[in-house]
């Protein structure tokens, strides 16, 4: 875990990048991150890459960071339901400290976090206040 | 002959973060009145801290994308990205390709950073004018984007801002909102401004920097260009210039020929600062989301080590449908926060 | 799903022998240390003969990332100088329940007579930030992780939430660590032995808005070890009874976001029904719980998903069971792999009368509550004597 390879962000940047999730092409169940099997039983699942639009539901203001983030002092983490109906988490920026709940959003490429000077620089969307 | 070319659509993105020149001149012990004077900024603009050259690209590129779509133009016809900058986050690794994967380009792209200090993304604009108008590709993207370095404590530091602009350039098969009438560039090995490999902050020679670098340069590619279409600056409706500060461009314009009136409209700098690789770039932007069909704009970039670039642009009648998509200029001046302290956080 | 056949005595899955580390910041020990002095503890409690066990499970989440020590099975049975099948059992902090279960399903299979099952962690090696990481491979890591979130950022999202809906204030919040804390002073065994106020808990500080410092299950270390048996086997030694009636899991999604609601954890009430209806009884028989409050936010949801009252403020004030006697994990102590066999421990304790302080008298029928994540695995054990 602490020492994934670039390899394995690579292999995400899809769904880090584009929102890309998973569409049931028999019950149209949206997904995200996609997922091998729908709920339904049916295996064919269409990609869709979200929009990024949503409204704040909860969020929170992380104090005591985890190891990739520790230089960041504290990030703030929001749970948004997407315009497309489903929830996900994501990192908020932007907020200028202020948050309400029921603040529409959208998402934005920003870093996220890289491990030292050589390592790789993980690029991923948060999610600002859409004014 | 090479068929026209010219812009499709246009997209910006100016860091929200402003710095006050007060504050700098506080911190430093410096004379604010005397900075102002010299310089002719009162804010400068100021990449958050989970920002950088890749996101900045990324997200004025996204706005094009914005006004493709608006346009009906399916982002896979884009068959080229060429992103400048002074600060690619990476020197191998280019920012071009994540700009590239970030909006979902075609995989069948060409695509490679360039540098040249200021004028890098005016370079990559006729770089696309020559893919586009010899039909290698039928749009291909420009962008210039800088998060400015300067060391602390050096004048430079009151000026160093963060900015985005790009531009999808194409031929008349395309509906552009502006043709590009004519370039013409001046190149000269010029010691006014460099940063060495591995170094952080870049380096420049105090006074040296005006005459024989920046103002030699505008001049001479201004006045080129001028004289190849046979144009005087009364038959020119904007000039834009690089701005390393507020005042430069102003005396440039003023020893062209030029009205303070033709240069205010894309005169960014004493509200965003330099931005560096961007900065002429998001003049230009500036004066497209204004400017009237027919008008001539007169488009004169800067870039230490040194070169000019010199564009004539003449806005057709589309461009009043196209610059009401995305964000435009004024959005970002008016969404801001103000920065106190130095926010520069290692990622 | 685990079916035990009910009323059939010879199905009952004895509980011969039980014992714990102390939990806290065990500076000298390291996890084989910590796992021979809760096999040991238990050995001794259980009057079993070290040669009769012949199954052993290890319940741990991150012996490799902490320690670089995984194969903890063998490293277990090693320790006891054994030989017999050994296997790690990992499910997050729902490690401990399911290591209980594999025994159960060893047991009940007819493969094993006598199962050793140890729950340990090994969390102090560790820098705080890089032990937060590694506790989001309970989620999904991918997803979760990249946002920023820690796990108590994923609680703190709850309950922003929970408090909305059921406008319970923060002091009422904060009084489910007062009285764990309160529980645990009494508990020699307890990871921290300190009374704290409401106000402490609101002035901790902030790990999560709006969890606090006092609002969370610290990091820990220990073990717990209980011994299993067949009743064929415990009912030919020196058996004092309990044993466990049933024993239910369930899983839900890992990822918080796809879950139908965030304001209850369908794993908790599938495991907790099941284990009801296997044991053939209701949650108003139980008398004493131990209820998984890796964040006090945790324990209130709990209660109404383990069917002891409604959702929201009435959650704040249930007599009965009496829930987390020796302190929860709040004040017990959390370390990851261990609780689940920790819950254990305590509730055999409570039944036998040897709880000492935190003694609740007259206690017949038990709960243990296990969660693995935000509600990803639970665990619930039903424990009674004969």
């Amino acid at each position: 875990m602490l020492a994934k390879s670039s390899v394995s962000s690579w292999r995400l940047y899809k769904e880090r990048y584009l929102l890309q999730g998973g569409k049931c092409s028999k019950c149209k169940r949206l997904f995200y991150p996609k997922v091998h099997l729908c709920l339904c039983g049916c295996r064919e699942i269409l990609k869709i890459n979200f929009s990024g639009k949503g409204i704040l539901k909860s969020y929170t203001q992380v104090m005591s960071p985890s190891w990739e983030f520790k230089s960041q002092g504290a990030v703030f983490v929001g749970l948004i339901e997407l315009i497309e109906g489903i929830l996900i988490i994501g990192q908020l920026s932007d907020t200028t400290g202020q948050i309400t709940i029921g603040t529409k959003v959208m998402a934005v490429l920003r870093k996220i976090y890289t491990m030292g000077k050589e390592d790789i620089i993980n690029y991923g969307l948060v999610f600002i206040p859409d004014i | 002959m090479l068929k026209r070319v010219g812009i499709l659509a246009f997209g910006s993105y100016i860091s929200p973060g402003r710095v006050s020149l007060e504050l700098i001149a506080q911190v430093r012990g410096h004379d604010y009145s005397k900075i102002l004077e010299s310089l002719g900024v009162l804010e400068k603009s100021c990449a958050l801290p989970n920002e950088d050259t890749i996101t900045l690209a990324t997200e004025s590129t996204r706005q094009v994308c914005v006004q493709l779509d608006a346009l009906d133009i399916n982002k896979k016809n884009i068959g080229a990205i060429y992103v400048a900058s002074e600060s690619h986050p990476y020197a191998v690794k280019p920012t071009s390709v994540t700009v590239g994967a970030a909006l979902d380009l075609d995989e069948k792209l060409m695509a490679a950073d360039i540098e040249f200090a200021c004028k890098g993304g005016t370079a990559a604009l006729q770089i696309c004018m020559g893919l586009v108008g010899c039909k290698m590709v039928p749009i291909a993207m420009a962008v210039g984007a800088d998060v400015a370095q300067a060391s602390q404590g050096d004048i430079l530091e009151y000026t160093a801002g963060a900015g985005s602009a790009s531009f999808a350039i194409a031929s008349q098969d395309f509906p552009l909102c502006a043709i590009i009438e004519k370039t013409i560039s001046v190149t000269s090995d010029t010691p006014d401004f460099w940063r060495r490999e591995g170094q952080r902050y870049p380096v420049h020679t105090g006074r040296f920097t005006a005459q024989p670098s920046y103002f030699y340069h505008t001049l001479e590619a201004g006045k080129f260009l001028l004289e190849e279409c046979g144009l005087t600056p009364k038959d020119i409706n904007y000039i834009v210039f690089h701005q390393p500060n507020g005042n430069f461009p102003l005396k440039a314009a003023s020893m062209l020929g030029f009205k303070k009136s033709q240069v205010l409209t894309g005169l960014l700098s004493p509200k965003i600062g330099n931005t560096y690789s961007a900065s002429s770039l998001l003049g230009l932007i500036a004066v497209l989301e204004s400017a009237s069909p027919t008008e001539l704009i007169l488009l004169v970039s800067y870039g230490s080590g040194s070169g000019s670039d010199a564009f004539l642009f003449s806005v057709t009648d589309q461009i009043k449908k196209t610059r009401q998509y995305g964000k435009s200029i004024s959005y970002y001046l008016s969404h801001t926060q103000k920065i106190l302290v130095d926010t520069e956080k290692n990622l | 799903m685990t079916k035990i056949k009910n009323n059939n005595i010879k199905n009952k899955i004895a509980i011969l022998g039980v014992g714990s580390t102390q939990y806290g910041e065990l500076w000298h020990y390291g996890i084989g240390d910590l796992i021979a002095q809760a096999q040991i503890k238990a050995l001794d409690d259980s009057g079993v003969n070290l040669k009769e066990i012949d199954n052993i499970y290890v319940a741990n989440m991150c012996g490799e990332i902490f320690s670089g020590q995984a194969h903890l099975g063998a490293l277990a049975s090693n320790i006891l100088g054994l030989s017999v099948p050994a296997a790690r059992i990992e499910a997050a902090c729902a490690s401990g329940g399911v290591a209980i279960m594999s025994g159960i399903q060893a047991i009940l299979s007819g493969m094993s007579q006598v199962v050793m099952v140890t729950g340990v962690e090994k969390m102090t090696d560790v820098d705080p930030a890089y032990a937060a990481t590694a506790l989001m491979g309970a989620g999904l890591f991918d997803y979760e992780h990249f946002t920023g979130a820690t796990f108590p950022a994923l609680f703190g999202l709850i309950t922003r939430l929970y408090t909305e809906k059921y406008k319970i204030t923060r002091e009422q919040l904060a009084q489910i660590s007062v009285k764990n804390h309160a529980n645990g002073v009494k508990n020699p065994l307890a990871h921290i032995r300190k009374e704290i106020t409401v106000q402490d808990v609101l002035r901790a500080t902030v790990i999560a808005s709006p969890l606090t410092l006092l609002d969370c299950a610290p990091i820990s270390d220990g073990a717990s070890t209980v011994i299993l048996s067949s009743y064929d086997f415990a009912r030919k030694k020196n058996w004092d009874g309990f044993y466990i009636a049933s024993c239910a899991s369930a899983t839900d999604t890992l990822a918080l976001a796809q879950r139908e609601s965030l304001l209850e954890f369908k794993a908790t009430q599938k495991a907790s029904a099941l284990a009801y209806s296997q044991a053939r009884i209701t949650p108003k028989d139980i008398d004493i719980a131990e209820v998984h409050d890796a964040f006090s936010t945790s324990e209130i949801i709990s209660r109404h998903d383990l069917g002891f009252c409604a959702p929201g403020a009435q959650a704040l004030n249930i007599k009965r069971p009496v829930i987390n006697s020796t302190g929860g994990l709040k004040s017990r102590g959390h370390p990851v792999g261990a609780t689940g066999v920790g819950q254990l421990v305590d509730i055999v304790n409570q039944l036998r009368g040897t709880a000492g302080q935190c003694q609740i008298p007259g206690v017949k029928v038990g709960l243990t509550h296990n969660m693995g994540g935000a509600g990803v695995t639970v665990v619930v054990n039903i424990i009674r004597g004969i």
